[in-house]
């Protein structure tokens, strides 16, 4: 998912999206998951939409995000 | 009789070995032929020495993980590059076909390059990248039977279409997919 290969595209790898979703979050705290992959397909283009969900899934392993499923919202955890 | 030797043949003759001592020694001579007819080929299927192929499968299986993520020679993660003059001398890649292929089959190389890069295509990648490496094997294998490194290219390209139905549709992509992987340095000798 994340390991490098020669012809890895680094602008639209899962650890380049991850970034973003970090970068997003630290403005707006907590985002709506559709929006926020509509927000990563404007600034990364389509090629980054395959990689949102394996991106999401390493910041989730990460302890760095969580997800309210109710609200069907996406925030950044708080460091302890 | 015929196994018999003639120094035993004659023993036979005159009575010296008794009937059942000779068939005894026929039998041991055809059983010893039998062992010797499914051994000497120990791999084969109907080898008397029996191999798990099945269990060998399931080891490699079981370890590919643990090989693919700890081989630094597989080439997804062969990132040197080698200026291509030095790698033409190497390789000894002729000038004319090295002209050729950047006339005819560099302008296709962006385009393979953007197809191998998108995440949407990863599973053509990860089969890149293997036969990248069993072309790489092969060719350090078979290259000392050709003169130059184009012929060795070229007969691979005719060796492979003729295994497709429709392989002569296939061979322009096969030869400018071949020379993308020598100019990126992911086969042909770089040291």
């Amino acid at each position: 998912m994340i390991r490098a290969h020669k012809y890895l595209d680094l602008a639209t790898c899962v650890v380049s999206v991850a970034a973003h979703i970090l970068e997003l979050l630290l403005v707006n705290r907590a985002m709506d998951v559709r929006e926020l992959w509509e927000v990563l397909e404007v600034r990364l283009g389509d090629r980054a939409r395959f990689n949102v969900l394996d991106a999401l899934n390493l910041l989730f392993l990460l302890g760095k995000v969580d997800y309210d499923a109710t609200a069907d919202v996406l925030f950044l955890r708080e460091a302890r | 009789m015929l196994a018999v030797c003639p120094n035993c043949h004659a023993k036979a003759t005159v009575g010296q070995i008794d009937v059942l001592s000779q068939r005894m020694y026929k039998t041991r001579l055809q059983s010893q032929a039998l062992v010797r007819q499914f051994t000497s080929d120990a791999l084969r299927p109907d080898s008397a020495i029996r191999f798990s192929w099945d269990d060998l499968k399931t080891v490699i299986t079981g370890m590919r993980t643990l090989i693919s993520a700890a081989t630094p020679q597989s080439s997804a993660e062969d990132f040197t590059i080698v200026d291509l003059d030095k790698k033409n001398r190497l390789n000894e890649l002729g000038r004319e076909y090295f002209e050729y292929m950047r006339q005819h089959h560099e302008p296709f190389f962006g385009r393979i390059t953007a197809f191998l890069s998108d995440p949407t295509n990863q599973h053509v990648a990860t089969t890149y990248f293997a036969i990248v490496d069993e072309l790489r094997s092969k060719l350090a294998a078979g290259r000392s039977q050709f003169a130059s490194f184009e012929e060795a290219l070229l007969r691979f390209v005719e060796l492979a279409t003729q295994q497709w139905p429709h392989g002569n549709k296939e061979r322009a992509v096969l030869t400018i997919l071949l020379s993308f992987m020598y100019f990126n340095c992911d086969i042909g000798r770089k040291s």
